[in-house]
């Protein structure tokens, strides 16, 4: 069969097409949907861990542990990469792809007995922390740092709580009336540690159940999302 | 004129391409638009489920329904920042609106407060519009997407078992002990972190016998202040001490009190809670001794009465016997020990006049077990012992005082695990342990270990997760007892919010 000369000047168009049409269109679009598409599903999954571990950890389950670890790093969010701590119990590790913090935040109540005058009254303070995952995670990118700090001569590195070397006294008690170090600037933080004394109508200064969850997807880009308990 | 094949198909591949790329930007937008959808439907429902359990936890620390719905509302705004994605909250459902708190019976229907009402549950529903993005080419602007949360405010109930006993006299301060136990105990029933509208206590004290001096009841008014005029209040405040620790029949006055409130095998509507309150080891138990009494004892006369459940216990220094149990069965010896009898009567001769060896006088042996069924010898038990004392006519051989107290330990922590072992009611148990109130005797210092037990803490050396989980507390001395009654209240607070 003949192929007229006119058929042969359009041969291997329809390729330069598609591949000017792909190459500035539909890969782009495609890659963009698919970037957007995974980031969605994971922020969903970072909002879903931060949820669930933050109310675990406001119903008393001790994430110092290595068990309760194993649990978080294993299981409610083995699928998002994060790492176990190694030997650093409660101070974070150094790799994989997620961290997550979990503080406690106390008010201390000027009207607390065990209080009186103490340094720390009328001040929030951090009086537990954990750090499950990638320490190195913590702040970057834009993500903001956990507020406050227990000074590590303080810390516990068992259990994450701030003591003093007063052993007679129930350590976190002393430490959290008495330790200047882990107070929390109440404004860099939400309101609702202030209130919360006053709305429960005790002398006893409420408690706040805080976690972070710091993650940075395939792109490198980082994903936070924290829940309040 | 036949136009050539390739003529016909000029510019269909821009009308391909234009038709795909509308109905692919559609599809992305659709999809864009959904998981925003998503993503803000996740973040709203984590918020309403840490309102309702702010809100829960607020109403565990104070009853009042108004300062838990500001709680969980400021819990529900923390959670979900403003204009989250573009989210706004719907106008027909504002934020301020977004928690309910009802007072439920034990069907979930309406309850009315301090009578029919078991629990209070926080429901939180919240609603917000999204923006939509690309579905407003079809004209779809917003989205409306909703959360819904629920948590629970359970009502308790909770017996207080208070040692009344002899060594409880002691003073400190210039004060007796007993007297910091009776205003304690008063100051407990006034913590804001009781609900008058669900919650309840009945009172237990005991020394040689349990009474339940108080059953179940309201102890608190509407307000949440100490109801002065309840049988609760009233039955503390008569609240005295003299006598031994029979703490295994008053773990059974407070188990019954529980069974009776509820109904025997109907399923608890509350949180069963024991507190007991101690300052000696268990010296005092209740069994049937009418197997082993000797032909020819001084028991006889009881024996011919079939009078003989009771408790075995040392009322004086210098007197020893078996006596009635008001905890034990109707047919009891004489009851002995209440504020208006004298302490020690003769119970149908079955008084032993000079010590604890005398016992072998009138009977072969202890029962393996006690009134209850608690076994209190063999291998198994909290203090193992295989003696079954009054081994014969040789007082050498007859039981010593730490191997009574050993029974008596061991009874009283079977019934601890009766309690807890109970699936139907499932009763946590906090125990306090008062010091400081010795005289000297080895009975004056109560058993750390064994309290542990008892509440099946985490300290315990036989702890058990799968058993409710209650907790041992420790006051120095009897100026303490108000903290420890205190962090009692706090404890069960805690777990409440959970």
């Amino acid at each position: 069969m003949k192929i007229g000369p006119q058929n042969k000047n359009r041969r291997g168009s329809v390729m330069i097409e598609f591949v000017l049409v792909s190459g500035f269109f539909w890969v782009p679009l495609i890659f963009l949907m698919a970037t957007v598409g995974f980031r969605v599903i994971r922020s969903m999954e970072v909002i879903e861990v931060a949820n669930d571990v933050s109310q675990m950890f406001a119903q008393g389950v001790d994430f110092s542990t290595a068990g309760n670890q194993a649990l978080l790093t294993g299981t409610i969010a083995s699928a998002l990469g994060i790492q176990g701590n190694g030997a650093n119990t409660v101070t974070g590790g150094g790799s994989g792809n997620m961290a997550i913090v979990l503080s406690q935040y106390f008010y201390v109540n000027s009207s607390d007995p065990s209080c009186g005058a103490c340094a720390n009254a009328g001040h929030v303070v951090l009086e537990r922390r954990i750090i499950v995952g990638n320490q190195n995670l913590i702040g970057t990118q834009g993500a903001p740092n956990s507020v406050g700090t227990i000074p590590s001569s303080y810390l516990n590195t068992t259990t994450g709580t701030c003591e003093t070397a007063d052993n007679n006294l129930p350590p976190s008690t002393t430490c959290q009336y008495t330790n200047t170090h882990i107070q929390v600037s109440t404004s860099s933080f939400n309101t609702i540690m202030t209130n919360l004394p006053t709305n429960a109508g005790g002398n006893i200064g409420g408690t706040v159940y805080f976690v972070e969850a710091y993650f940075t997807d395939v792109t490198g880009r980082m994903i936070y999302q924290r829940s309040i308990d | 004129m036949r136009l050539p094949r390739y003529g016909r198909d000029k510019g269909f591949a821009v009308i391909m391409t234009t038709l795909s790329l509308f109905a692919t930007m559609l599809i992305a937008g659709l999809g864009f638009d959904i998981a925003t959808i998503y993503l803000i439907r996740t973040k709203l429902q984590g918020a309403a489920d840490a309102a309702a359990s702010a809100a829960v936890r607020a109403l565990a620390e104070n009853g009042n329904v108004t300062a838990a719905q500001t709680v969980g509302t400021e819990f529900l705004t923390a959670n979900f920042p403003t204009n989250y994605f573009g989210a706004q909250a719907l106008a027909s459902m504002p934020v301020s609106s977004a928690l309910t708190v009802s007072t439920v019976d034990q069907n979930g229907n309406a309850g009315t407060a301090g009578t029919t009402a078991t629990a209070k549950i926080v429901n939180v529903s919240v609603g917000v519009s999204a923006p939509l993005y690309f579905l407003r080419v079809l004209g779809q602007n917003l989205a409306n997407v909703y959360a819904s949360a629920q948590a629970k405010r359970e009502g308790l109930l909770i017996m207080m078992v208070l040692d009344g006993s002899g060594s409880m006299q002691n003073l400190i301060g210039g004060t007796p002990a007993c007297t910091y136990a009776r205003n304690d105990a008063e100051a407990f029933l006034g913590n804001s972190q009781f609900d008058p509208d669900i919650d309840r206590i009945g009172v237990v004290t005991f020394s040689g016998e349990a009474y339940t001096v108080a059953p179940v009841a309201n102890f608190q008014s509407p307000a949440g202040t100490v109801n002065t005029s309840s049988t609760v209040y009233t039955a503390i405040n008569g609240f005295q001490c003299n006598g031994n620790t029979n703490t295994t029949d008053a773990l059974q006055a407070a188990y019954t009190a529980i069974q009776n409130f509820y109904g025997v095998g109907v399923s608890p509507n509350r949180a069963s809670i024991v507190i007991l309150m101690t300052d000696g080891a268990p010296n005092g138990f209740s069994a049937d001794w009418l197997s082993y009494i000797k032909s020819g004892s001084n028991c006889g006369a009881a024996a011919s009465n079939s009078k003989m459940t009771g408790f075995i216990a040392r009322e004086t220094p210098t007197e020893w016997g078996i006596f009635s149990s008001a905890a034990a069965t109707s047919s009891n010896m004489q009851n002995t020990d209440t504020s208006s009898v004298p302490l020690i009567a003769d119970n149908n001769n079955c008084k032993m006049n000079t010590d604890v060896t005398s016992y072998y006088k009138d009977f072969s042996q202890v029962p393996s077990t006690d009134h209850w069924g608690d076994q209190m010898t063999g291998g198994s038990t909290y203090k193992p012992t295989t003696s079954l004392l009054f081994s014969g006519d040789n007082p050498g051989q007859a039981v010593d005082e730490q191997q009574f107290l050993q029974l008596s330990s061991n009874a009283a922590d079977g019934r601890a695990t009766a309690m807890r072992t109970d699936s139907l009611l499932r009763i946590t148990i906090y125990t306090i342990e008062l010091d400081g109130n010795s005289n000297g005797n080895i009975y004056d210092y109560a058993d750390p270990t064994l309290l542990q037990r008892m509440a099946n803490a985490t300290t315990s050396p036989i702890y058990n997760p799968a058993q409710p989980v209650g907790a041992y507390f420790d006051a120095q001395d009897a100026t303490y007892l108000g903290a420890e009654f205190s962090a009692v209240a706090s404890d069960i607070s805690a777990r409440l919010s959970k």
